[in-house]
């Protein structure tokens, strides 16, 4: 199975794959041996697909609310 | 071809901070100077947007420290926050080349790296910011505004409802973190539609409740793409939303000329762009 951390990154680099359809990028994926989790990630677009492979958890956001460490 | 160029280490180096940002995609945005500081620092602590950029953050690094712990749902994020300065200070302190990652860009919307520069230079410490590719740079290209069409305001939700600002219904109105509406620490799940009420009731005096909104979030990921939706304003209340999501109002009203400047301006014009005498 291919590394599912460096198929997001050269994603996220090349323009034709960032901006490929659903569908295009998902095939592509399956022909890399990208994991399940990955491929169905981009199939739909939603991240959550990717919560088990990588033990997700649900992070706060960070860089959150100014005005309370400001006024309190 | 570019011959290798290295900057010979110093001996009993002093320590040094420099804050970066990932940019709001991961595999997108990271600038080559970003990556750069990642890669060469002693220690690296993240404020990142989801584990799975914290995994891609370590594979630049060996030492990452994940900030993410130091967050408690009923702790107030101030305390958070100062606690993220103390950890890089005492790094900083002890003699190592410290970078601290964030998410978007480390200077907007973030206290810790303001801070820690600020405390950093005023004990004699080397400190940098160097910007990324924040959710703002991010809002203006996928849903096309151009900041300098009509203006545009930015408020942290809090702020906008907690104190007395002036609102310009002929810009487009940028709202941050409304989820975290009444929230001083963390939560899981956004505020009770009740609080977010009372920021309709502020908007309501600037813009009719029919007016269309936007609600937007960022890709994070590259298998992503934005997340854009549409509402009244009287629906924002009973419209479920994450913390990072961010409203966008258009404006309401057309822009109106000064004339009395325009005067002053006509008049200046006389005297600096009178015709040159043949």
């Amino acid at each position: 199975m291919a590394d599912t951390i460096e198929l997001l990154e050269a994603i996220g680099r090349d323009a034709s794959l960032r901006h490929a359809t659903a569908d295009a990028l998902a095939a592509v994926l399956e022909r890399a041996k990208a994991s399940h989790a990955l491929t169905a990630a981009a199939a739909t677009g939603d991240s959550a697909h990717l919560k088990k492979e990588f033990d997700y958890r649900l992070d706060h956001v960070t860089q959150s609310s100014q005005t309370f460490p400001i006024m309190l | 071809m570019v011959a290798s160029l290295s900057i010979p280490s110093e001996g009993n180096a002093r320590g040094s901070i420099a804050c970066v940002g990932l940019g709001m995609t991961l595999g997108s945005h990271l600038t080559p100077l970003a990556r750069s500081h990642i890669e060469q620092a002693d220690v690296v602590f993240a404020g990142v947007s989801d584990a799975v950029v914290e995994k891609w953050l370590q594979r630049m690094h060996g030492d990452v420290r994940s900030l993410q712990p130091y967050y408690g749902e009923g702790k107030p994020r101030s305390d958070t926050y100062q606690e993220w300065v103390d950890l890089m200070m005492a790094e900083v302190r002890a003699g190592k080349k410290v970078c601290g990652v964030f998410y978007g860009h480390p200077g907007v919307f973030a206290w810790s790296p303001h801070k820690v520069i600020e405390v950093a230079r005023a004990e004699g410490y080397q400190a940098h910011m160097e910007p990324g590719i924040s959710a703002e740079d991010c809002l203006y290209a996928d849903l096309g505004i151009d900041p300098g069409s009509h203006g545009c305001q930015h408020f942290e939700v809090n702020q906008f409802v907690l104190c007395k600002r002036q609102v310009d219904p002929t810009a487009h109105l940028v709202l941050w973190q409304v989820a975290m509406l009444g929230i001083p620490s963390v939560s899981r799940s956004d505020a009770p539609a009740a609080y977010r009420q009372l920021l309709v009731d502020r908007l309501s005096r600037d813009y009719p409740l029919e007016h269309q909104v936007t609600i937007y979030r960022a890709a994070t990921l590259p298998v992503e793409r934005p997340r854009i939706r549409k509402v009244a304003l009287r629906d924002l209340p009973t419209t479920p939303m994450t913390p990072e999501e961010t409203v966008v109002l258009p404006p309401a009203k057309a822009v109106e000329r000064d004339e009395d400047f325009i005067r002053q301006v006509e008049a200046l014009d006389k005297i600096y762009k009178a015709p040159v005498p043949a």
